[in-house]
């Protein structure tokens, strides 16, 4: 059971949270982040969604160069401090239940 | 077709209304109409285009094609001119010698008349199809054509057999003399009009090429544009779409993020299938993000 404060820790999900806590300074744009995680762009949107809900993620507008250059406007995402901390919480126990899985599958075998 | 699209939709949300389902099965059913006719009625896909102007077959096929335009257009030129003439002279020479054979004392001086009556009607309808640039290259226009020169042949052919009783008196001299000239200028018309029917034929094959060749360059100009930046507009509006199933509150921030998603993808050289998958995904996974954005709304207001 997923807990309220926690977003579900799919595959998608830990991609981007990786690729945003590669940088969790620097602000990065959807493409780019799809770029970066491997992900269609259509798949990283309900996730950054459900992450900037949640409070860990800002998201802001590129300053005006783009009208300039005669482009639509990018939309920046950045992870907050307690989405730094909670994504890496997150993600940690995701490690651990996937290595508590592998486990249990190699004792069913009888491998361990 | 689009009518058709949007009533399935509308429609599909209707009968969602009546049985009180939830709002985002309503929309999965309207869009699933939506892509239900989209599928059964399919616009008609255009042909392939040949491959680019670059290709040497492609040039070849062009400067064959100005060739022979230049060289056909003068025979075009005597054919749209000088056969219909021809063909009025040849009605009237025909009609002369069937007036002619009428005050012909001869047994059969009424057949005669009868068929160089039925030749002139005949010549006068290749003329009129002839001057009619509609019908003057038609296969039926060419059919009468070579009716005409093959019938007026085997008659003049029929009278040189009976030659001896005709050149007992002037008027069968007459006749033979007006029929041999007619047998000949219908013989002329036949090679010249053949030759030049060809000839458009082949023009119009070249013409064909031609306007391929130009479709094509368009072609090359438009990938050209598209390398250079330009979003497919399909996948604009599938973007659009898909921004147009969020709530009103995020819609507007979702076209430009998804616009700008496609322009980045246009700008790094993605190909209009690479473009349109990604538009398809985000269309797919709308109901994904409106129900995320749902959730958050309590907690994050729209900016």
């Amino acid at each position: 059971m997923v807990s309220r404060g926690a977003p579900r820790m799919t595959m998608p999900t830990q991609l981007v949270l990786r690729t945003l806590l590669a940088r969790p300074a620097e602000e990065m744009y959807g493409l780019q982040i799809c770029g970066e995680a491997g992900l269609p762009s259509g798949t990283i949107h309900p996730i950054l969604a459900r992450l900037a809900g949640l409070g860990w993620l800002v998201s802001r507008w590129e300053d005006t160069t783009a009208q300039e250059e005669g482009r639509p406007r990018r939309r920046y995402y950045r992870l907050t401090q307690e989405g730094v901390e909670q994504a890496r919480l997150a993600l940690a126990k995701a490690d651990a239940a996937k290595a508590t899985r592998g486990l249990r599958t190699r004792w069913v075998r009888g491998e361990a | 077709m689009r009518e058709l699209k949007f009533a399935g939709a509308v429609a599909a949300l209707a009968v969602a209304h009546q049985l009180g389902l939830p709002t985002e099965t309503a929309v999965i059913l309207a869009v699933a109409a939506l892509i239900y006719f989209a599928l059964r009625h399919p616009r008609r896909s255009r042909a392939q285009d040949p491959p680019g102007i670059s290709d040497p077959r492609q040039a070849t096929l062009l400067s064959q094609a100005h060739a022979q335009d230049l060289g056909s257009a003068r025979d075009r030129q005597i054919i749209g001119q000088m056969a219909p003439g021809s063909a009025l002279y040849l009605a009237s020479h025909l009609s002369h010698a069937s007036s002619i054979a009428q005050g012909m004392p001869h047994r059969r001086a009424g057949d005669l008349a009868r068929k160089s009556a039925h030749l002139a009607r005949q010549a006068t309808a290749v003329h009129r199809a002839l001057s009619n640039p509609r019908t003057r290259h038609s296969a039926r226009t060419a059919a009468m054509v070579r009716s005409l020169a093959r019938q007026t042949s085997r008659l003049n052919s029929a009278t040189k057999r009976s030659g001896r009783s005709l050149s007992r008196n002037p008027a069968g001299r007459d006749f033979s003399v007006y029929l041999g000239s007619a047998s000949a200028l219908a013989g002329t018309l036949d090679t010249s009009y053949a030759r030049a029917h060809t000839d458009h034929h082949a023009a119009a094959r070249h013409d064909r090429a031609r306007r391929r060749a130009e479709a094509q360059t368009r072609h090359a100009q438009r990938a050209a544009r598209q390398r250079a930046g330009q979003v497919t507009s399909l996948a604009r509006k599938l973007a659009a779409l898909a921004a147009a199933l969020l709530p009103a509150a995020y819609r507007d921030r979702y076209i430009e993020e998804f616009r700008s998603d496609l322009w980045e993808l246009a700008r790094s050289g993605a190909s209009r299938r690479r473009q349109l998958r990604e538009a398809w995904g985000m269309l797919r996974t709308v109901l994904s993000l409106r129900r995320a954005l749902l959730a958050g709304r309590k907690r994050n207001p729209p900016s």
